[in-house]
């Protein structure tokens, strides 16, 4: 495995444990994530004197759980919902661009200027967190 | 031909193509080869007009001019950076991913509105 290889495994793994654990209902369950996904996996397996807890997070559901995130920020920041996504270039560990859909875009359809002026604006407000995305290093609008 | 011909040229050339794609017996515009062409002249339409405000790179022979031209955009004209990224991102799709395109969501026009801006542009800040 390439250094930039380990460096995701790591990055992915400290984001599971900052979103996914927090998110995940475990109280005395046993939880497996994302099991239906057939590319590789990173797995943690915590074991407790009295529980087995065995978390499977694959890089799909990390991928999935970021989108959510992006989702949530724009809806926190623009007050609008997110209604369609769409990734049209994954290139293995290059970032990739990440193309959403929002509500708020009907109230100017036409005016393509109000569109652009709201598409820089999403980018503008989700810099740093693209720039700490694992997956994405740019957002625009379909 | 210069890089700014070969610029107005690309997106000429998906101006007619939208305009004339009713009067083409060969093709729809429903078809995902229509959106594959237009998205991949556009992009081209916009590398080239970067590289007629940048002649020292359109001089190199450096690998990885697309990205080398994002991170400079990146510094210096954030919005068209955006704007370069995203039409880069579709013509990866375009020439290479199998996957199909969400049409109905994506609107032709509107990118094509976006590059002929740029396009128009006299200085760039590259």
């Amino acid at each position: 495995m390439t250094n930039s290889s380990n460096n995701l495994v790591y990055k992915a793994f400290g984001f599971a444990t900052a979103s996914l654990l927090a998110l995940a209902p475990v109280s005395g369950e046993y939880v497996s994530i994302g099991s239906s996904y057939q590319g590789n996996y990173y797995s943690n397996n915590i074991a407790t004197s009295n529980q087995n807890v065995s978390l499977q997070i694959t890089v799909e559901d990390l991928f999935n759980a970021e989108i959510e995130k992006f989702k949530k920020l724009i809806y926190d920041n623009f007050n609008t919902r997110v209604t369609k996504t769409w990734v049209p270039a994954k290139n293995g560990e290059d970032k990739s661009c990440l193309f959403v859909k929002c509500d708020i875009q009907e109230t100017f359809k036409d005016d393509y200027e109000k569109l652009s002026n709201f598409e820089f604006d999403l980018f503008v407000a989700l810099k740093n967190d693209l720039e700490n995305s694992i997956f994405f290093n740019m957002i625009a609008i379909l | 031909m210069s890089h700014e011909d070969l610029a107005f040229k690309f997106c000429g050339f998906v101006d007619n193509f939208i305009k004339e794609i009713d009067h083409i017996s060969f093709i729809d515009k429903n078809d995902e080869i229509f959106y594959r062409v237009c998205l991949q002249k556009l992009y081209y339409a916009l590398y080239h007009k970067m590289l007629q405000h940048d002649v020292a790179l359109s001089e190199s022979n450096a690998p990885n001019q697309h990205e080398t031209i994002y991170k400079k955009l990146l510094k210096n004209d954030p919005k068209l950076a955006q704007l370069y990224e995203k039409m880069k991102s579709l013509r990866v799709w375009a020439d290479y991913k199998l996957d199909e395109i969400p049409k109905s969501a994506l609107d032709l026009n509107y990118l094509q509105y976006q590059v002929y801006k740029v396009l128009r542009r006299k200085t760039i800040n590259i």
